[in-house]
């Protein structure tokens, strides 16, 4: 995500491809409870997976056979009857959705007004309408908020996770505005970045909102140095330069413990999968493009064993999602051991990859029971 | 037997799916055991992340075993590829059916869709060498080898690749042939694509089909998708001019510009206004979606110069339809609501405002406390199973 927020003379595509990666950010804010536990990008392979509209998982056969089985009681089975030939017939997907179009559309247009027109409203109009808009937001969402608790919050009415999130685009803009007018930030340009990371960490854990969440791990990586777009996770200049990739490590290394810490304190238990998610994210990539570029046997070996502990965690918290990072990051490191090893010699190359992976489908098959939400 | 599986065996899976699904929720206490239902359901059939990890794991390995078996058979084949290739094909299928679906029970594991279609793309890409790459052709044969596979295995992504391999064999049909026809291709589409959708449509409410139903919702979203695009004004302008070579240099224009003009604007208001009467969501999705591209088109040919405008001016519209529409549905209408139901939310089913406004003839109590859907907890717990 590029979290570089400085005004340049292209802010507008910035701009606009922020927001574009926020609109699968939303994927994750929209439909938290199916979604939170994975990168934005698997989304798109959700979307696809959960593709029916028509919900043919309600039969109203099996439902009448559930009944009388004595499992439903009656006037359950009437509402899921009800649900199930759409007498009754929700719209909470389509308006959610239709809220969160008009939040990016009305942000990005505010936020591309205002640069075009830096000058001819006057900065400080423009500046001021900027902040007003934030703290209005703040406030409706102060007003309308439950208290702060260490559990996940639901929020009171639809509208003020969205509110929410206009704040915070608007709070971006402010601040590349201010930077802008009055260069406050010249030195030191990755304090805006942190200045972003550490409003957006109040405000997500405040009111609760795992976009919000997304948007400060992701501002934070970018004070560091880190400008990552889930969006370009196969791209392998990932860290533009090299010195982060070591950044990269230590960032997933810490962002990982941090979130085991916050969750054995049971603060926000909620949030510990999007937390893991970046971490590993970001530590195995800021890794392997370690590795390809020193080639670096000894930290291809860490990899590999990493991976491992990752793939024992996975089956720990019975979450499958955790092995995909370990198997294709250890695969990766793993193969770059053994292709080095048996030098290049194509037969042997394929030989090895089908037995390789056809072993580790066995092991997933035999442990499967393990993974008693996934399979 | 025309599926790859027993239609009863499937009917258990989704009957278990279902029950478990119900259970998660909290409309089936958690103390019932569903081991009858499990054991006669004997598919392996895991939830996504489990899907995609086997999908990505069995793509490799089994691309690694195609390339072994092709090196090692290099230099006996000459230049027989294809028909290798179409045996290789064949091999792997009669494994998929034998193996993957009979002895180790998978469906839809990930394993077994990585399988298929390798498979698949083997005999296919077979058959495309064999008749030196005549597109249209060659998108048929694409299309009827899909589209079998699609209802023997049941499979979306290959229905969804049917339909656009029959799309494109017509497209290129109606292309090559010229003159008049080639004049047309929008009309045919449209009228073509309406008659696919509305005999899908009436099937899939059949009985003895439902087990293709979720591939007969695939058919109607793309069959929605096709007609919009060939009355879509920008999308037939483009490909008048980048595919048929037309010249539709300023101030002249596409031929029948305001008919697309108009079903630019129609076609939307269409889907919409059946998707909400009929309360189909794929017409409702699909209304909105086209009504956003609308909004483009024009955009793009009548633009002021001011894109920031419209986006912001757009976007209050935007909200201001999405909250008026939130606030009118407090209290549903018709039995229309704007809370989330279902298999997903047990709580805004307590809600009995939306099921008293059913039996009570549409008219809504209106003595409700305000909140009594808002205050509802919407959390499931964990990837509630959303695959079909």
């Amino acid at each position: 995500m590029a979290c570089n927020l400085t005004p340049g003379p292209a802010p507008i595509w910035r701009g606009v491809t922020w927001r574009v990666v926020l609109v699968l950010l939303e994927v994750r804010v929209n439909r938290p409870q199916k979604t939170k536990e994975t990168e934005v990008w698997l989304c798109f392979v959700g979307f696809y997976v959960s593709f029916d509209p028509q919900s043919k998982t309600m039969n109203k056969s099996s439902l009448e056979n559930f009944r009388e089985r004595g499992w439903l009681a009656d006037d359950v089975f009437e509402k899921l009857v009800a649900i199930e030939n759409r007498t009754v017939f929700s719209v909470f997907t389509e308006l959610r959705t239709l809220l969160y179009v008009g939040v990016l559309l009305l942000s990005t247009g505010v936020g591309i007004l205002v640069y075009n027109n830096i000058g001819d409203i006057g900065h400080y109009i423009s500046l001021a309408a900027l902040l007003v808009g934030w703290f209005a937001c703040l406030f409706y969402v102060k007003k309308h908020h439950l208290p702060y608790s260490n559990q996940r919050v639901q929020a009171p009415n639809p509208y003020v996770d969205y509110v929410l999130l206009l704040g915070a685009l608007l709070f971006l803009s402010a601040l590349g505005y201010l930077q802008f007018l009055f260069g406050i930030f010249n030195n030191y340009l990755g304090l805006i970045s942190l200045l972003s990371a550490i409003v957006f960490f109040a405000l997500a854990y405040r009111f609760d909102h795992l976009g919000v969440l997304s948007m400060a791990i992701t501002a934070f990586a970018g004070f560091l140095g880190i400008t990552i777009t889930p969006m370009h996770w196969y791209d392998i200049n990932f860290f533009e330069q090299m010195a982060l990739q070591w950044v990269g490590v230590y960032f997933g290394i810490g962002l990982f413990f941090s979130a085991l810490l916050l969750n054995r304190f049971s603060i926000k238990k909620h949030f510990s999968k999007t937390y893991l998610n970046f971490a590993i994210f970001i530590g195995f990539v800021g890794a392997t493009s370690l590795i390809f570029e020193n080639e670096w046997k000894l930290l291809a070996t860490a990899q590999v064993v990493t991976a491992v502990a990752l793939g024992w965690f996975s089956i720990k918290q019975k979450t499958a999602m955790y092995m995909i990072y370990a198997f294709v990051f250890g695969f990766i490191a793993f193969s770059y051991l053994v292709i080095s090893m048996i030098d290049f010699e194509p037969t042997l190359i394929l030989l090895y990859i089908f037995f390789s992976c056809i072993s580790f489908i066995a092991f997933i098959l035999f442990i499967r029971k393990k993974f008693s939400q996934d399979a | 037997m025309i599926t790859a599986y027993k239609k009863a065996q499937l009917q258990a899976l989704e009957k278990l799916n279902l029950a478990k699904k119900l259970q998660k929720e909290g409309f089936i206490k958690k103390d019932v055991l569903l081991d009858e239902l499990a054991a006669d359901a004997q598919f392996f059939h895991p939830n996504w992340p489990m899907r995609i990890l086997l999908f990505i794991v069995g793509y490799i390995a089994f691309s690694g075993l195609i390339g072994l078996w092709f090196l090692l058979a290099n230099n006996g084949i000459g230049n027989h590829w294809e028909i290798f290739s179409f045996v290789s094909g064949v091999l792997g299928l009669v494994a998929f059916e034998g193996f993957v679906v009979r002895t180790i029970r998978h469906y839809k594991s990930g394993l077994s869709e990585a399988i298929l279609y390798l498979s698949l793309s083997l005999i296919v890409g077979s058959f495309v060498q064999l008749i030196d790459r005549e597109t249209a052709l060659g998108l048929f044969i694409g299309f009827v080898l899909l589209a079998a596979a699609a209802i023997r295995y049941v499979d979306r992504t290959l229905t969804a690749l049917a339909v656009g391999c029959f799309a494109g064999a017509i497209f290129f049909l109606l292309e090559g042939a010229g003159g008049v026809l080639k004049a047309v291709v929008p009309f045919v589409f449209m009228a073509l694509f309406s008659a696919i959708y509305f005999l899908v449509k009436r099937f899939s409410s059949h009985e003895s089909l439902a087990i293709w139903k979720t591939q007969m919702h695939v058919i109607e979203a793309i069959c929605l998708v096709i007609i919009y695009a060939a009355g879509n004004y920008f999308v037939v302008q483009k490909l008048s001019v980048d595919m048929m070579y037309m010249n539709v240099e300023q101030p002249s224009d596409i031929p029948l510009a305001w008919v697309f003009y108009s079903l630019t604007v129609l076609l939307p208001a269409v889907f919409l206004y059946f998707g909400v009467k009929n309360r189909d969501r794929i017409l409702l999705w699909l209304g909105l979606l086209s009504a956003g591209f609308s909004v483009f088109t024009f955009k793009y040919y009548f633009s002021l110069g001011h894109p920031e405008i419209t986006l912001t001016i757009s976007g209050l519209l935007v909200l201001g339809l999405a909250v008026f529409l939130l606030n009118k549905l407090k209290s549903p209408i018709n039995g229309i609501t704007r809370e989330k139901l279902g298999v997903e939310n047990l709580d805004a089913l307590s809600a009995e405002g939306v099921f008293i406004s059913q039996t009570m003839g549409g008219i809504v109590a209106k003595n409700q406390p305000e909140d009594v859907f808002g205050g509802g907890n919407f959390g499931g717990g964990g990837a509630s199973g959303n695959v079909d």
